[in-house]
């Protein structure tokens, strides 16, 4: 059995727009103002290059995943040094985003219901989606992504009568330096991640000589729909009223009106944030966990044991570490990128480099 | 296996949705809230849909809606000695209309926005009103034999008064917020007034009369500066605002002629701000079209006439040109650009905008406006020639 295109497609959609609600809408929006829409174009450009760079990866030695490509390419004590440094960087990026999670629901939805109680109940979810095997897994996040992706288009009709060009402007007015740090950012944020892909052997995909095209799909589509989120929360509800709002995104969903009787559906719609952020979590921590057993030989009964014990001690630490959102802001906005950067470009250049090398030696 | 049932068994424990949960029946649903200023406090009232548990319908003779007030220092407070007189929890996520008394407007509205706005409940689509010389409490607790809640009345009023009359404006909340966040621009907002007795207004007795004790009445627009009310226009200002901000519908202009009237019905009016620099100054040019019919004649007129047309078009020009230099003095007089061409200048000249911002207020009263107004006559109405002219 062989996992099929349009998963993986399906897992790239998610992970792009995974971090757009609570991590990458305000950061941009508060840095680049009104240009937001320009630092996500500029994220969704230049992010080609991290995506060809993950690509190449995969198409070196086909039947290996990155942790075992790691062991190939840099020895075991090394390749395996690395493998934890992404494990350790992935459950990071769990933590955040499980906070990022959380503090969602609990405040605009639950807000008297207590967030861990709220963590427990997604990250039930969670564990018993990753004790199947994979092929289950992509076929509910495939599921994930086409219902997230029919209540954007159905949330989008009832928005764009509202859009107004001129909130805007002026075009770059404070220069061009906010909006190109903000779009760094967005590829820290929402592009990195996809370096998750890797963990699938390429072999294990059929009609894989097609991958790069739906790979590209995919990310144009995902990267699309968040150019149009920011230029119609920009559009409608302009520069400062949008940076005052936590989450935008999802305040935007209650100006939602179709054909003058179809409003007060933003739960509904607002779903799926919910839907990406799952998809997500399933795919970092399956990422997670295939390198823990590609470096420790793990039993069925551990394996579900250990997963467990991932998703449950992100979701704990994350109300530990983050104690509000001014400490998450300030992680968000000066550790995130760089452990990214590192993790997702920085590292991945190594390992392609030297696949490079070890490839003209053999 | 085991472990699927056990974890299928455990999720109805937490699944969070019933962790406080609530029934309809434990909710009071919330359809307008007022804010008044009362000795130095806060009063804030809340409009209850009081739907009864076991009937469709209220009993005959029993108010469909209910008022609650709680009074304290803060928004917060105010609305915490509110629930205490409530038998059930307040629900807001209804709201259609807040009201705030023009006393309390005077002072500052910043606490209102920033309490609805934070609320998590809150949907901030409902739409903000002052009162014109009135409690805000008052304008709750007027009944209309035509709407089930005054909330409800109120909002059809405003409406109707924006299409028929072109007098009321409906401001959503996140406009207001948005355009006070704004540099450039400033609040206005319509306000509402009672006619008639306001006690005998909200008894359900008044609605089996002919004739009501009381009504609710679409006044003229408020002009804010940041969050502070500054003073309601009167009807021709208010008419020349809705001019500049494109907001005019249908209107009846009055033309003088002879001892009476010829009076204008627009049934199209489009305004379209052109700015400009020139000179090191800049130039507002204000381009209104205007497509009316005539609605009634009192006077001997040849209606046949091309000229007279013309004469009744330059003369509707001539009025509307009157409303709108009112209505430019009123915002100058007071320094507060309720149009937005400050905004304007910063979305097409954001370097020149920084030199102007911190003396906008003054800068504005100084601004050069034009205006070029084009009215056509598009009929007569049903009639051909006056009833006058046919005599």
């Amino acid at each position: 059995m062989k996992i099929k295109l349009s998963q993986i497609g399906s897992v790239v959609y998610l992970v792009v727009l995974a971090n757009y609600l609570g991590t990458t809408s305000g950061t941009i929006i508060n840095m680049a103002k009104q240009d937001a829409w320009f630092s996500v174009l500029l994220a969704f450009i230049v992010g080609l290059i991290p995506i060809f760079i993950f690509i190449k990866i995969m198409d070196f030695k086909p039947d290996l995943n990155i942790a075992q490509k790691n062991v190939y390419i840099f020895g075991k004590v090394f390749g395996n040094f690395i493998n934890i440094l992404l494990m350790i960087s992935t459950f990071i990026f769990l933590i955040s985003i499980y906070w990022t999670t959380n503090n969602f629901i609990g405040s605009q939805y639950l807000h008297r219901t207590p967030t861990l109680l709220i963590g427990f109940c997604g990250a039930t979810c969670i564990i018993y989606l990753l004790n199947n095997d994979i092929y289950t897994i992509l076929r509910t996040l495939f599921v994930l992504f086409i219902i997230g992706l029919s209540l954007y288009i159905f949330g989008s009709i009832g928005l764009i009568n509202q859009f107004k060009m001129d909130n805007l402007k002026p075009f770059f007015e404070n220069g061009l330096s906010n909006p190109l740090i903000a779009g760094f950012k967005t590829i820290c944020y929402n592009i990195f991640p996809l370096f998750f892909i890797t963990i699938f052997p390429k072999n294990s995909i059929e009609n894989s000589n097609k991958l790069t095209k739906t790979i590209l799909k995919s990310y144009f589509l995902g990267g699309s729909i968040m150019f149009f989120i920011i230029l119609l929360t920009i559009g409608i509800f302009g520069p400062k009223l949008s940076e005052l709002f936590q989450y935008t995104a999802y305040q935007l969903l209650k100006n939602i009106s179709l054909f003058g009787f179809i409003d007060r559906i933003e739960s509904i719609i607002s779903i799926r944030w919910i839907l990406y952020i799952v998809g997500f979590s399933v795919i970092a921590s399956y990422f997670i966990n295939t390198i823990l057993n590609n470096m420790i030989k793990i039993n069925k009964k551990v394996n579900i044991f250990l997963n467990f014990v991932l998703v449950i001690s992100a979701t704990i630490l994350s109300e530990m570490i983050f104690n509000n959102h001014i400490d998450k802001q300030i992680f968000t906005n000066n550790i995130l990128p760089f452990l990214s950067l590192i993790s997702y470009f920085i590292i991945p250049i190594i390992i392609l480099i030297s696949s490079k090398l070890k490839k003209a030696s053999v | 296996m085991k472990i699927k049932i056990f974890l299928i068994l455990l999720i109805p424990f937490i699944l969070c949705g019933c962790y406080n949960y609530n029934e309809l029946e434990n909710l009071s649903i919330c359809t307008a809230m007022a804010f008044d200023l009362e000795d130095d406090l806060y009063k804030v009232s809340y409009l209850i849909a009081n739907a009864k548990k076991n009937e469709a319908s209220s009993e005959k003779g029993e108010a469909q809606s209910v008022i609650y007030n709680g009074m304290g220092k803060s928004i917060s407070e105010a609305v915490d000695d509110l629930i205490t007189t409530i038998p059930h929890e307040p629900y807001v996520t209804h709201l259609k209309t807040i009201i705030i008394s023009d006393e309390l407007a005077k002072k500052g509205v910043q606490n209102i926005l920033d309490f609805l706005l934070r609320y998590p409940e809150s949907r901030n689509k409902f739409a903000l009103y002052i009162t014109d010389n009135e409690k805000a409490e008052n304008t709750l607790k007027i009944l209309s034999p035509i709407e089930s809640f005054p909330s409800t009345s109120m909002l059809s009023n405003v409406k109707t008064s924006s299409i028929y009359q072109s007098k009321a404006i409906i401001v959503e909340y996140n406009d207001f917020v948005s355009i006070i966040l704004e540099d450039g621009i400033e609040p206005i907002l319509s306000s509402v007034k009672i006619l008639g007795d306001i006690e005998e207004g909200g008894k359900t007795e008044s609605l089996n009369q002919t004739y009501l004790a009381a009504t609710l009445k679409t006044s003229n627009i408020g002009i804010f500066k940041d969050d502070k009310l500054l003073k309601i226009s009167n009807n021709e200002e208010t008419i020349g605002i809705n001019f500049i901000k494109n907001k005019i519908n249908e209107l009846i202009i009055p033309i003088p002629c002879e001892d009476n009237y010829i009076i204008l019905n627009t049934e199209n009016s489009e305004t379209k701000t052109n700015l400009d620099f020139k000179d090191n100054k800049f130039n507002i040019n204000l381009d209104i079209s205007v497509k009316a019919v005539i609605n009634e004649v009192n006077c001997k007129i040849d209606l046949q006439n091309d000229e007279s047309i013309k004469k009744i078009a330059s003369d509707g020009e001539k009025i509307i040109k009157e409303y709108i230099e009112k209505a430019i003095n009123l915002a100058k007089e007071n320094k507060t650009d309720i149009f937005g061409f400050g905004r304007m200048i910063y979305k097409n000249y954001p370097k020149k905008w920084k030199d102007l911002k911190d003396n906008w207020d003054n800068e504005f009263s100084n601004l050069n406006i034009d205006s070029k107004i084009t009215v056509k006559i598009k009929g007569t109405g049903a009639l051909k020639q006056s009833l006058e002219e046919f005599k």
